[in-house]
């Protein structure tokens, strides 16, 4: 009952998300919202696409290839990192040795094998080797989000979730295996299921041999063994149980654990226990189910098909459609492994900003979030800009992202629709101000003040490394007449100041001029200003330092 | 002598036909270089924050320490950037620590004194005359080329020593004489391209470029050549605007390592693979 519900419940939801998620693929977009595709534009696309690779041969042995190479075998993981490569295939062929073999047994191994029985050999050690597979790579799993200093960063609740409840279906599969085993009651509803048994000692010596041998604990004291009743035990066994039993010793994990439960076997075995842990093996099981159109578990599903995508395309494809329609795909082939945060350009920016985002796989998280409906706030939106734009575009992250992603478009895509919202690159932001400033300064007539004691901008600057020497200056202009921005400018006080200017302006402790002067902002930083300074004025390094000064001011950093 | 090949973000997209042709010459020229995973030169972060600056700067310089390899530039900018991030590192022991210890996390340590060479100054000085000019399996009489030096190489040039006449320089020159091209004295190869104004003031961008373009051809040459990443995007950049406009297409801007690669007979190694997204 609780078994036939629990499973509806969960088939339910799993499809339910999974269509919610596919009709998400083809209406949702990433980037500009310019509507240029309806969904059945996309869905057409898409098909004539499918129609390419399946007409033409060569195609159809790429896709193969790309099947075998990069989807069962995982060539490119193991080219980049042989330890992820082996605890990736542990848990991908155990879970789905388990998953066809075990609980879709009634499909697939009765179909297949003749013989097939749960309790027989090869398939009880070969259950219980996959699912020593998946153990051991929930192990490396674990130890990789503890130990690399990078993982360690990213790795948040739903990562250790999804390991948390892989570990739990294992778990209590190999408690459910060795409870069976100890289990008398278990015993019981065999034997009257399928054991004949002629004379009424042939039961006790049936249980002399499951006791010794197979380990199953009945209640009361133990049976006393001796040699004839072995013997007769195992020919009753023989004729009764052998066809469908082998030696549970062959559960080379669940035997192990029964021989551990021995000292509370009564205890499980009169409260039934083994159906207790039935039930939390398959809810458990089905929970998965249920949850994984919602969790990084999807990437079962949507990891292969962005793997084969981009071993046929690469990080090209040829409809606009169908690039619209990979971009919020590819977002749910993500599994936030880390590879590409931990390759990344400029991941080690982290410790300066102290902004997640500037790792593209935090990026990624976000995106696919704003694009299934949660939009950002404004801080957010700010802080997520930052990182979109310290981005240098270097393409590596979607060299080696091992579900085959092209973030590279993605990234060209959310930085166009930042920038449409007024979120650009801060530093075209910070221009935009500085502008804004210059029109409001024309005109306006400030009474006379005077300076007040030391400028802190001017001390600073006066103990830096890069700018010491600009008291220096004698305003000899020869910046000013090398600047090829004021060379190449009909109307240099569109600047606010030329270089000489905003030297200046420091010298006298005119900050603000200096700061807000939109020269230093259009400066090329082509430093022949500085090469020729005959004074040794740092002058590109000063305008180096006052941008960061401006940036600091407006973005906290 | 190996070097730690730095690439460049550019060329793993945009341009990856530096790198591959780079890769090309240097193996014809039996100079080895390693592809270590170094990470962006810092350039540009500089204008937003110096800690980021000299974080991913250093960062670098502390990955090739740690394999004892001297650096190898293909850009410009990055070679600027690692010059003088070198700089403020060795003057500045209070960052000296604070980039050690974010570094430290990832099990790096940078004690200074790696050398960064750029392309040019690596043939320049580190490899035989000699060599170069018997590699030449196809010199390239006749043709002229104009050399756009790219600014943040050549200055400052205390920092940098790129060339000992920053105000003069003759090193693009000399390499590119032993192509068996010629050079055009052109008078703004020492000017700046405009790519660092690129998405922040498109209009002077723009002039840069196209003022680099026309003065080039009035001085006859034949071919611009480039030897950063950033400059080359700039005169593509600028390539695109011309063709677009309906003029007439402007004289081709090749990468240093590609008109090396040409000489070299080197032909089917100079193209990128396409990648476009």
């Amino acid at each position: 009952m609780l078994y036939t519900w629990s499973l509806f419940i969960a088939s339910t939801v799993f499809l339910i998300g999974i269509i919610y998620r596919i009709i998400g693929f083809f209406r949702l977009n990433i980037g500009p919202d310019r509507a240029e595709f309806t969904t059945a534009d996309r869905v057409k696309a898409f098909l004539l696409g499918l129609l390419d690779i399946l007409i033409s041969p060569v195609r159809m042995f790429h896709l193969f290839k790309t099947i075998i190479l990069d989807v069962v075998l995982q060539l490119p993981l193991m080219r980049q990192d042989s330890l992820k490569w082996f605890m990736h295939i542990c848990i991908y062929w155990g879970f789905f040795g388990l998953l066809f073999f075990h609980a879709l047994e009634g499909y697939v191994s009765e179909v297949i094998f003749s013989n097939y029985m749960s309790t027989l050999n090869p398939f009880m050690a070969l259950r219980n080797m996959a699912g020593v597979m998946v153990m051991g790579g929930i192990a490396i799993a674990i130890y990789r989000r503890k130990t690399h200093f990078r993982l360690k960063q990213i790795s948040k609740r739903p990562d250790y979730l999804a390991i948390v409840l892989i570990a739990v279906i294992m778990i209590s599969g190999f408690g459910l295996e060795a409870a069976k085993i100890i289990s008398s009651g278990v015993f019981d509803e065999m034997v009257a299921e399928y054991g004949f048994m002629d004379y009424d000692e042939e039961l006790p010596a049936l249980k002399a041999v499951w006791q010794e041998e197979f380990n199953v604990y009945f209640p009361g004291e133990p049976i006393p063994v001796t040699p004839e009743l072995m013997e007769l035990g195992w020919m009753v066994n023989e004729d009764n149980c052998a066809a469908c039993h082998a030696n549970p010793r062959w559960a080379f994990v669940s035997y192990p654990v029964s021989i551990a439960m021995k000292p509370v076997a009564g205890f499980f075995n009169r409260n039934r226990l083994d159906l207790l842990l039935l039930n939390i093996h398959f809810l458990s099981c089905f929970f998965a189910l249920a949850y994984l159109p919602f969790s990084k578990f999807r990437h079962i599903l949507t990891t292969p098909i962005s793997l084969i995508v981009s071993g046929l395309a690469g990080q090209q494809i040829k409809r606009n459609e169908n690039k619209a329609t990979r971009r919020v795909f590819d977002l749910s082939a993500c599994i936030q492994c880390g590879t590409c945060t931990s390759h990344c350009a400029v991941g080690p920016l982290y410790e300066i900003f102290d902004n997640p985002w500037v790792f593209p796989s935090e990026r990624v998280i976000r995106i696919r979030e704003s694009a299934w409906g949660r939009p950002m706030d404004k801080e957010s939106r700010d802080a997520f800009s930052q990182g979109s734009f310290l981005c240098t575009m270097c393409n590596k992250c979607s060299q080696v992202c091992s579900a085959g992603m092209n973030l590279q478009d993605i990234w060209k895509e959310t930085r166009d629709q930042l920038a449409e919202e007024f979120l650009p690159d801060p530093v075209i932001r910070i221009r935009e101000l500085c502008r804004k400033k210059q029109s409001q300064k024309v005109g306006s007539k400030a009474p006379v003040v005077l300076k007040a004691g030391k400028n802190p901008v001017v001390e600073s600057l006066k103990k830096s490394l890069q700018a010491g020497a600009f008291s220096q200056c004698y305003t000899c202009l020869t910046c000013t007449s090398t600047c090829p921005v004021v060379g190449i400018t009909d109307e240099i006080r569109e600047f606010g100041s030329a270089p000489h200017q905003v030297i200046h302006a420091l010298i006298l402790g005119q900050t603000d001029i200096a700061k807000d002067a939109s020269i230093i902002w259009n400066c090329l930083t082509c430093y022949k200003c500085q090469e020729n300074c005959p004074q040794g004025v740092r002058i590109t390094d000063i305008f180096y330092q006052l941008r960061n000064m401006v940036h600091q001011q407006e973005f906290g950093i | 002598m190996k070097y730690a090949l730095f690439s460049g973000c550019r060329t793993g997209f945009d341009i990856p036909q530096h790198a591959k042709s780079a890769k090309a010459v240097l193996s014809r020229l039996n100079v080895k270089v390693e592809e270590l995973e170094f990470g962006c030169c810092g350039y540009p972060a500089k204008e937003k924050n110096p800690d980021a600056f000299l974080l991913l700067s250093i960062r670098n310089l502390a990955i090739a320490q740690a394999r004892y390899l001297p650096v190898l530039t293909l850009c410009k900018c990055c070679f600027g950037a690692l010059k003088q991030a070198e700089y403020y590192f060795q003057n500045n022991s209070e960052k000296r620590v604070m980039i050690n210890r974010i570094l430290e996390k990832e099990g790096l340590h940078y004690g200074g004194g790696v050398k960064v060479h750029h392309m040019l100054t690596l043939l320049d000085r580190e490899v035989d005359t000699g060599i170069i000019q018997r590699s030449m399996a196809h010199p390239l009489n006749g043709i002229k080329v104009a050399a756009s030096y790219g600014c943040h190489a050549l200055r400052p040039s205390t920092t940098t020593g790129f060339d000992e006449h920053p105000n003069a320089p003759t090193i693009f020159e000399r390499i590119i004489t032993l192509t068996g091209a010629e050079t055009v004295n052109w008078s703004k190869r020492l000017e700046c391209c405009g790519n660092p104004l690129l998405d922040k003031n498109s209009t002077l961008a723009r002039g840069f470029i196209l003022n680099k373009y026309e003065t080039a051809e009035q001085e006859g040459a034949d071919i611009i050549c480039t030897a950063c990443n950033y400059c080359h995007m700039q005169y593509e950049y600028g390539r695109d605007l011309i063709l677009k406009s309906g003029s007439t297409p402007p004289i081709p801007a090749i990468l240093l390592t590609q008109l090396l690669g040409r000489a070299m007979g080197l032909e089917k190694d100079l193209a990128g693979e396409e990648t476009a997204a």
